[in-house]
């Protein structure tokens, strides 16, 4: 259908209005299989725009930014320019959430969120459908709850179905662009194997695993993963006999002709340093397959 | 007022083509307190979650007072939800986690006020309003979640598994708490658990489900006396019922491995017999209390009476349970503590066979 929409109206895209520069400029449309158009304004008379509507929805687009430091996150994350944030942040990490039904009113969210939170997090919209919450490190308290506990409030309140998927913590602002677009990419080729409300990228590793075609993705995730390990092969060699050691130190400290005190080190320092508890079935398998692409790709 | 109807309801998850519900069929009246029973990924979330919504029904209709509703958005069903965790917004007081979804409904501001209040009065929160959820306790936090869905003046109430986090006292205590609560205001309620201690004392209609089918649909009492099939005698009631596997003939249960002879009293001999079960197979249920130990009842029924190596007796302050086997199969005895009995000891115990029930060896349907 977009093909044939397409020969009619040659300014037709299919992107989401936050990727395009003067996305004011187009008519936005979803799609019945969900896809998202914009067509030039100045392309389109009332008459066109009444018969697309009849099998088109109308899309608004995502809802702007609003707070100071939304609108920093807003700039870095579509590499508009590098921002000056009055206070830098140091780690960070991108919650994306999405929601079964668009809301009537953003600031209601906005409400909800703050209830949820000691400090005002950052929240960027990708479409009305979706976003992404900005957990900094700052913000965390203990009186936070879960995600799971979150998806309660929520259902309660606003009637819809809400979904949470983690990523990882990052220190390095100039990544945000990039992580921003991965969380939104593995995000649907996750949800293709799985359906669970709340998701991390750590239980995600092995299906994401399976659909990475290009470099880029996998380093991504490996630097995501092991974080300041990377580059320590020593240890990594010593995490990866572990696991195949069925986890148990004794023997994988035989294996690495050491001592068993020592190998535990090696592990506690991993744990610290990716804060990946790796001693758990799930992240155990998470970091396995990650060396094992790390292997693949050195 | 609520009433609501599911009919030949299915549901299958896309991703793993899983049915997690089949041709479900509920009359549900007004008043109703239901509650839906069954292990763990039996189907009950599935259920609710299609009754509130938040889960589209693949096939079969919804209605709420006649209402077709498959299409209706959650906000416009006229319901409210609890959840297990009770969760709450940590950084609002108590008025305005009540508050909010009404807000977000642009209520008025005195309309809030009032429900907020009323809920508050029959809640006995009046004194926490402004309170954050970290300074209350659990059970007052639980009451706040329930305000939180009474606020709403919702037909329905959906309540899945509300008192599973909580620590036994309270869990106990919330429960006569919810009790009240629905003889007060009334509203239609679904509620689903696990645990059938919960569904027995709260129930006045029950479903018991298991792997997304419906076994059997009755008052609490009706489901105890009369289990349609195995499963749901052995699920409903604690300790559970003690199956036994024999023969049928006219002398009686044969008991598989001893060959010991059960009379079975002339009134079920009668239904077995129309029912071709002579010479058969079939599984004799009998509730732990309906196995006796006192003198009386043994003269009275010599015909059911069978030795019992005791391996365990535990005793439960007024009463014991005795656990022990018959040709292999293990049983549970609930008897008075009086008795005075200790592991390794034999004893003679007998079968109310007045009680008991029959069950189709292979459907393990109940014979009646
Ligand atoms: N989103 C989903 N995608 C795929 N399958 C699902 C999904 N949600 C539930 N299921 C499956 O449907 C079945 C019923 O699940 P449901 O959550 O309704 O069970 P439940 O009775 O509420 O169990 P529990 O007591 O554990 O809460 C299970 O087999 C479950 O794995
Ligand atoms: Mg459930």
């Amino acid at each position: 259908m977009i093909e044939k929409l397409k020969n009619i109206y040659t300014s037709l895209i299919v992107k989401q209005p936050n990727q395009i520069e003067r996305a004011a400029d187009y008519q936005w449309f979803i799609t019945p299989a969900n896809e998202i158009i914009g067509i030039e304004k100045q392309e389109l008379d009332k008459k066109d725009r009444s018969l697309l509507r009849l099998f088109l929805t109308p899309y608004q687009g995502a809802h702007p930014p609003v707070t100071t430091r939304e609108k920093k996150w807003y700039q870095l994350i579509n590499e508009q320019e590098e921002p000056n944030f009055k206070q830098q942040p140091s780690l960070y990490r991108f919650i994306l959430f999405t929601l079964s039904e668009p809301l009537i009113d953003p600031t209601d969210f906005r409400e909800a969120i703050d209830g949820l939170y000691s400090t005002r997090p950052a929240i960027v919209w990708v479409n009305q459908l979706s976003g992404m919450i900005i957990e900094e490190e700052a913000i965390i308290d203990e009186e936070m709850l879960s995600y799971e506990e979150m998806i309660e409030v929520f259902t309660i309140d606003f009637y819809l179905d809400v979904r949470f998927y983690i990523g990882p913590y990052l220190s390095e602002l100039n990544k945000a662009h990039d992580y921003f677009s991965w969380m939104q990419d593995s995000y649907q080729k996750l949800k293709k194997f799985s359906t669970k409300p709340v998701m991390s990228y750590v239980t995600a590793i092995p299906y994401l695993l399976t659909t990475i075609t290009n470099q880029a993705d996998g380093r991504f995730l490996i630097d995501a993963m092991l974080k300041d390990t990377v580059d320590d092969e020593e240890l990594l060699r010593s995490i990866q006999i572990f696991l195949e050691c069925n986890s148990n130190v004794s023997l994988a400290a035989k294996e690495l002709y050491m001592h068993r005190n020592s190998l535990q080190y090696r592990i506690d320092k991993f744990i610290e340093k990716t804060t990946i508890d790796v001693k758990q079935f799930e992240n155990a398998l998470a970091v396995y397959l990650v060396l094992l692409l790390k292997r693949h790709f050195d | 007022m609520a009433e609501l109807s599911l009919r030949n309801i299915d549901k299958v998850y896309e991703k793993d083509g899983v049915k997690a519900v089949s041709d479900f069929n509920l009359e549900i009246k007004d008043k109703e307190f239901v509650v839906f029973v069954g292990p763990s990924g039996c189907g009950k979330s599935t259920t609710l979650r299609m009754i509130a919504g938040l889960e589209e029904i693949t096939s079969g209709e919804l209605y709420i007072n006649g209402k077709l509703m498959n299409d209706v958005a959650p906000k416009d069903r006229d319901i409210a939800m609890v959840f297990q965790n009770y969760a709450l917004y940590p950084h609002m007081n108590v008025y305005d986690n009540m508050a909010f979804g009404l807000k977000l409904r642009k209520f008025k501001k005195d309309e809030i006020d009032r429900r907020v209040k009323d809920a508050a009065e029959i809640l006995g929160l009046e004194a926490f309003l402004d309170r954050k959820p970290k300074a209350l306790s659990g059970g007052q936090r639980q009451r706040v979640a329930l305000g939180r869905a009474i606020v709403r003046d919702a037909q329905v109430f959906l309540m899945d598994e509300p008192l599973s986090n909580l620590d036994a006292k309270l869990r106990v205590q919330m429960r006569a708490e919810i009790q009240k609560l629905h003889k007060r205001l009334e509203t239609t309620s679904i509620y689903v658990t696990h645990d059938q201690t919960e569904a027995m004392t709260m129930a006045t209609n029950l479903v018991v489900l298991k792997d997304g089918i419906i076994q059997q649909v009755g008052a609490p009492k009706a489901i105890y006396d009369n289990p349609d099939n195995v499963f749901v005698g052995g699920f409903i009631g604690s300790p559970a019922m003690n199956f036994f596997n024999g023969t049928l003939d006219e002398d009686g249960f044969h008991v598989s491995g001893n060959g010991q002879v059960i009379t079975v009293p002339e009134g079920k001999m009668k239904v077995l017999r129309e029912n071709n079960y002579i010479g058969k197979e079939v599984i004799l249920g009998v509730r732990p209390e309906d196995i006796h130990d006192e003198p009386v009842f043994l003269d009275a029924n010599p015909g059911s009476t069978i030795e019992a190596n005791i391996d365990v007796a535990e005793l439960m302050g007024s009463e014991s349970y005795l656990y022990s086997k018959l040709a292999d199969q293990d049983f549970v005895a609930r008897v008075d503590s009086r008795t005075d009995v200790s592991g390794g000891e034999t004893i003679t115990l007998a079968f109310d066979m007045h009680k008991c029930h029959f069950f189709n060896a292979e459907t393990e349907e109940r014979i009646k």
